[in-house]
This record gives C-alpha cells, structure tokens and sequence, in this order.
C-alpha cells in the first residue's frame, strides 16, 4: 500500500529547512535526556524514566506514541477514497483515551511499583508468579514489535525521500545518493538497469529506491542514536515535540484545505455530485459494513487498552492527579488529530477529485505540498507531522524492545546477577543492535505492511489485554488462566490473520474482506473481536477451573493490611 | 470448580475507586458504541434517506460521531476533575522505607 508512495517530489528546499529544525530538536532533547540519567537505578531511568512523568508530557507521549505513520499516511488516504463514513470509523477515538487510561491507569501504576515492575512481561510475572508467562509474553511482544517496526521504518524512508525533492539537485545530495545506489547495487538489493525499465516506473524497487534506502538510512540513524542514547526520558522529550507538531499538522491541513475549497459545505456538495456513496454509508466498495464499524470501535478502545507501548506510560506516571489531567488533554489531542484530518482529506478530495485514486498513499504529502505551494516552511512543518508520527511510535517501540530483552529476557533469566554498568552497557548495546536489525529488513520490507500493522496492533491487544486487566482487578485469576487468555489472543488473531493470507473466504466478498492480504473476517467482524472474545473467555474459565493463587502470592496486590 | 477463601482482610482503596471508576468508563463506553454505530446505521447507511448537512458535513455524522465526541469531552472533563478519586500510588520495593506505601 505504501509502495507507490511519493513517487513524485514536490518540495522545495524550503521544506527540508523546516525539516532541518525538526531533526536539530531532536537531537538536542536526546542528547538532555541523557545528562538526565542517575547513576543509580539506570534500568528504571533508562526504561520508565524512574515513574516522574509530569501530565503534560505523559499526555503528549501517549498520543504522540499510538499515532504513528499509519494515522498520517495510511488514514488520509483512506479519507480521500471513502469519504465521509471514515468519521465512523475511526469515531471509536472519542472515548479512546478515556478507557485506556480510566480504566487501568491508576491500578496498572500500583501494582507495577509493588513489584518494581518496569515492563508489561514484568507486571504479568510477577502479578502470576510464572517466569514461564514472563519470557512467553516478551517474545510476543518481540514478535508483533519487529513487524510494526519494519513498516515505520519504511515510512519513514519514504517521508524523507519526499521532503528531499528540492534539493536532489545539489551536489550533496547527489553524491549520498550515488554512493547509497552503489553500496545497495554491490549488496544484490538493487539493479539499475531493471529499474530503468518503463514498466518499473512507480513501482518500489524503481530508479527511486537508492532515494528511499538513503531516506531510511538517515531516520533509522537519527531514531536509533537518541532512543539508545538518551533512553526514556529522550523518547518522552521527543514525544512532546512531535505530538505538538502532529497537532499542528494535522490543525494547519484543515484550515488551509478548508480556506481552498471554499468552506465545508462547499466540499460536501462537491462529494455528493461526484459519488453519493462518499457522503453517505458503508461508503465507496461498502468499506465499512455495519459489523467492521463495530469491530474498529472496539480495536480503537478495548484493543488500543491492551498495547504495552501504551501501559508503560501509564506505568511511568507521577501520580493520580498527574493522571486526572492528562487523561483529558488525550481526548483533547485525539478530537484535534481526527477529527481535522477528516475534514481536511475531505475536502482534498473535493479540490483534487480524480489526481491520486490510483496512489492513494500519495496523497497526504501531495495535498500538503499543494495547499502550501506558497508558503513552503509551511508545508515543510506539515510534512514534518507525519515524519514525527513514524518516529515517536519508532522510538517508544524501539525502547519496549530492547527493555523486553534487558529486562525479561536477560536479567531475569539469563544473568540476575550482572552489575548495574553491565546492565547499562547490554541496554544501549541492545537498543542500538535491534535499530541495526530493524534497518536491515527495512532494505527489502514485504510489500503488504499496512496490513501488518493492523495485524501488530489488533495481535497486541488481544494478547495482552485480558491477563493484565484480569490480572489488576481479580485476584482469582490464575497463572494457567492468565497464559491460556496469552496464548489464545494470540494464536486467534494470528490464525485468522494468516488464513486470509492464504486466500481462505475470499470468495464472493466485497470491500476490505476481499483484498489480498485482509484477514479472515468470520461474520464481518474483525479478528481483533474474535481474539479479545478468545482471550478473555479462555482467562476466566481456566482460572476457575484451576486451583486459586496462594493467598502469600496475591494479597499484597488486593489488600490494604497484606 | 473451587471457590475462593473468604479473606479476612480489608480490600485495598485504590482498588475500589479504581473499581469503581472502571465501571463507570466500561459504561460510558458501551453507550458511546451503541450510540455512534446505531445512529451512524440509521441515519447514514439507508439509501433511501434524503441526506442533509448540519455545519457543512452530512447530518449522520454530525449525530453519530461529533455530537457524541464533543458530549465525550464534556464527560471527560467532569470524569477527571469531579469523580477520579486521588490515591496514593505507593513505591518501588527499592526505595527502602515506603514500601508499605500504596495499599492503604
């Protein structure tokens, strides 16, 4: 989906200054975080940032965090196509970050510091006693998180290679991009010759790709560097940077868009004449049937309870009335994000009707290159907001991975007795070594990573959702239990995934169940309902059919006097 | 099928308030659900039904997801700043001296 995306650069040199300042802010906030870092207690500085999260910052890299490229990317272009009836379907969001945080902020924070816990595999663990769950949950985690990374990684590349479109002439950027094309034609990765057919034009491995590779390169290395060095404290900096300039982004898009077509009523009208399905539901190729509307209100909200990117902010807070504050300026942020953007691709597809139904995932960076034609620092910020959208969720992902190998998979398995600067050295080193890896896949990635991402998220929530909420909230709940609601999240999701890969149900289907690489969606609902439904009913009845955790276990979690 | 010993103890606050609170969101979601999704399906998916425009949008979307969106936000502001209860969240094992902190 994301292949064809900017084939054509737009943007002036401008754009990149605005760029420029982005990335220099960046930097700076990574290279403070690290002068943050204690000498003492470095795994919960470095991976928690030692729970000092103030409501603002915890606001911002919450929302900063679950936005990623895909809502800047993927979902404008779906806006253009679908019109109207995507305000269904991503309306879930209102109440989004009411549930997430209203219902397991405070207990998640609790327990997680009754236990020290520092990571999502560390609360269940503990909270189950079952080193077995422990190391079981960090390689799911691992598992969903290396797919996720391998599609921002290439957003990211081809973000940059957009914003880079008015200075390939200088003699800079023309020897980076030479010297990339060589290094990836000696690698086998790439042959000029094929690619300078007609046939390849568009296509991803075409004569841009040594642009895209140089693209990716410079967002793994910024990414990477100020992740393993700063640690937490530069992830959340950088979050609030980029969640700022996410909000403005997607707030400038509306108004300018609006400003363009002439009001909201105008582009309504415009829609209306062009296709009535636009304005009206389950939208163009019924996109979103009744039950899909369901489904993607439950993945927005119960699904987005369940991600560990997101608990261990919620881990990472202060206090409660930190947590009362920020739990509003996140439905807030959302109303901002969403909402505007709606409102700005529909209008875009008003003022542009036919120019980018073909390369759809064109269409954000092209509409804001176009309504910024004039002011191009502006475009230049609003081309910054999905490129700050990729790195957040890049950095905040980044940093769970390596806390799971530290943490789960290291410390408490493998050595329990390494030093602190050991443990120091094992968590920039395996930061850094897992940027490395993420990098090298993203030279090739699979031509279908939207849809593995929607697989990461929905497999994520389904996952992990019911043993942690079952985990804070009943102490019946067993350590079996817990790994049967782990196991069959996972496996129901991941099942249903690869069966509509292999083309099962297909036959006959319209809309989004019909694609190449959809999911199965057993009675037009999606896996992630299926999963949650597996995942919950599976914890609570192996629990009760297996023997209660010992009270020594369990009371200090539940009782005031234990 | 086991039950669970009768525990003498006294449950801890922040577990009810959070309890409590939990519920109240669970429910303020599940009315937010049927709400967007149903009205959406009437208003917005028969085709039939002459479609008219409140603030420039298509009125189904203006009741099926702003309106609610907006009476979300006030509901937020209420949530957060009337009900949500302050509790202590207590402390890490290592900072010695509080660990009995956080279950009161």
């Amino acid at each position: 989906m994301v292949d064809v995306l900017f084939a054509e650069g737009t943007a002036s040199p401008y754009t990149l200054v605005a760029f420029g300042g982005y990335m220099a802010g960046v930097f700076l906030l990574g290279a403070l975080a690290h002068r943050l870092l204690k000498k003492g207690a470095f795994l919960k500085e470095y991976f928690l940032g030692d729970r000092g999260l103030g409501a603002w910052v915890l606001g911002l890299t919450y929302v900063a965090t679950s936005v990623s490229a895909g809502s800047f990317v993927g979902f404008p272009s779906l806006i253009y196509r679908h019109g109207w009836v995507m305000a269904l379907w991503i309306g879930g969001y209102m109440v989004g970050g009411l549930v997430s945080k209203g219902t397991m902020a405070k207990r998640l924070n609790q327990v997680s510091r009754l236990s020290g816990a520092i990571t999502v595999p560390d609360v269940l663990r503990d909270r189950f006693q079952s080193p077995v769950l422990g190391v079981l949950a960090s390689v799911f985690l691992l598992l969903f998180l290396v797919f996720n990374l391998v599609g921002q990684f290439k957003a990211g590349g081809l973000i940059l290679r957009e914003a880079c479109g008015g200075v390939k002439s200088s003699a800079a950027y023309e020897g980076a991009r030479d010297g990339t094309a060589k290094a990836v034609t000696a690698a086998g990765l790439w042959d000029e010759q094929e690619a300078a057919k007609p046939e390849q034009k568009g296509k991803f491995y075409d004569l841009e790709y040594p642009d895209y590779v140089l693209g990716m390169l410079v967002f793994a290395l910024t990414v990477v560097a100020y992740t393993a060095y700063g640690g937490f404290w530069a992830v959340t900096w950088t979050d609030v940077l980029q969640g700022i300039v996410i909000v403005l982004g997607a707030m400038l898009l509306m108004v300018l868009a609006l400003y363009k077509v002439g009001g909201l009523e105008a582009a309504t009208t415009k829609l209306r004449a062009l296709d009535t399905h636009l304005v009206s539901g389950p939208g163009p190729d019924d996109f979103v049937p009744v039950g899909l509307a369901v489904s993607y209100f439950f993945l927005w909200t119960i699904g987005a309870m369940g991600q560990p990117v997101g608990m261990v902010r919620l881990m990472a807070c202060r206090d409660t009335p930190t947590l009362r504050r920020s739990l509003f300026m996140i439905g807030i942020y959302y109303a901002l994000i969403y909402l505007p953007l709606v409102i700005a691709f529909v209008c875009a597809r008003a003022l542009y009707p036919d120019d980018y139904l073909q390369q759809t995932d064109k269409t954000m960076p092209a509409v804001a290159l176009r309504l910024t034609a004039d002011w191009p620092l502006l475009g230049g910020l609003i081309l910054a907001a999905p490129f700050a959208a990729a790195m957040s969720a890049v950095a905040g992902f980044l940093l769970l991975m390596s806390s799971s190998l530290v943490r789960d998979l290291y410390q408490r398995n493998i050595n329990p007795n390494v030093s602190e600067r050991g443990v120091k050295w094992v968590s920039y080193g395996t930061t850094a070594v897992v940027g490395a890896i993420v990098t090298v896949v993203s030279l090739r990635p699979p031509h279908y990573l939207q849809y593995l991402i929607l697989f990461t998220g929905a497999g994520m929530g389904c996952t992990f959702l019911a043993p942690t909420v079952l985990g804070l909230y009943w102490r019946r709940a067993t350590r079996a239990g817990a790994l049967a609601g782990l196991v069959g999240g996972f496996g129901t999701v991941t099942t249903l995934y690869v069966l509509g890969w292999l083309g099962v149900g297909k036959a006959g289907k319209t809309g989004p169940a019909a694609q190449d690489f959809a999911p199965l969606y057993p009675l037009s609902l999606d896996p992630v309902l299926w999963g949650l439904t597996v995942s919950f009913v599976l914890a609570i009845v192996v629990s009760l059919l297996t023997a209660p955790p010992p009270d020594k276990h369990v009371d200090k979690y539940f009782l005031a006097d234990a | 099928m086991s039950q669970p010993p009768a525990r003498p103890g006294k449950e801890q606050q922040l577990l009810r308030h959070a309890r409590r609170e939990g519920l109240l969101v669970m429910i303020v979601w599940a009315v937010a659900l049927a709400w967007s999704v149903g009205v959406g399906y009437l208003l917005g998916y028969d085709p039939n039904r002459e479609i008219g425009l409140i603030l420039g949008m298509p009125d189904w979307v203006f009741w099926a997801v702003v309106l609610p969106w907006g009476l979300a936000l006030l509901f937020s502001i209420w949530f957060c700043f009337a009900f949500m209860a302050d509790d202590d969240l207590g402390h890490d094992p290592d900072e010695t001296g509080h660990e009995e902190a956080g279950r009161g």
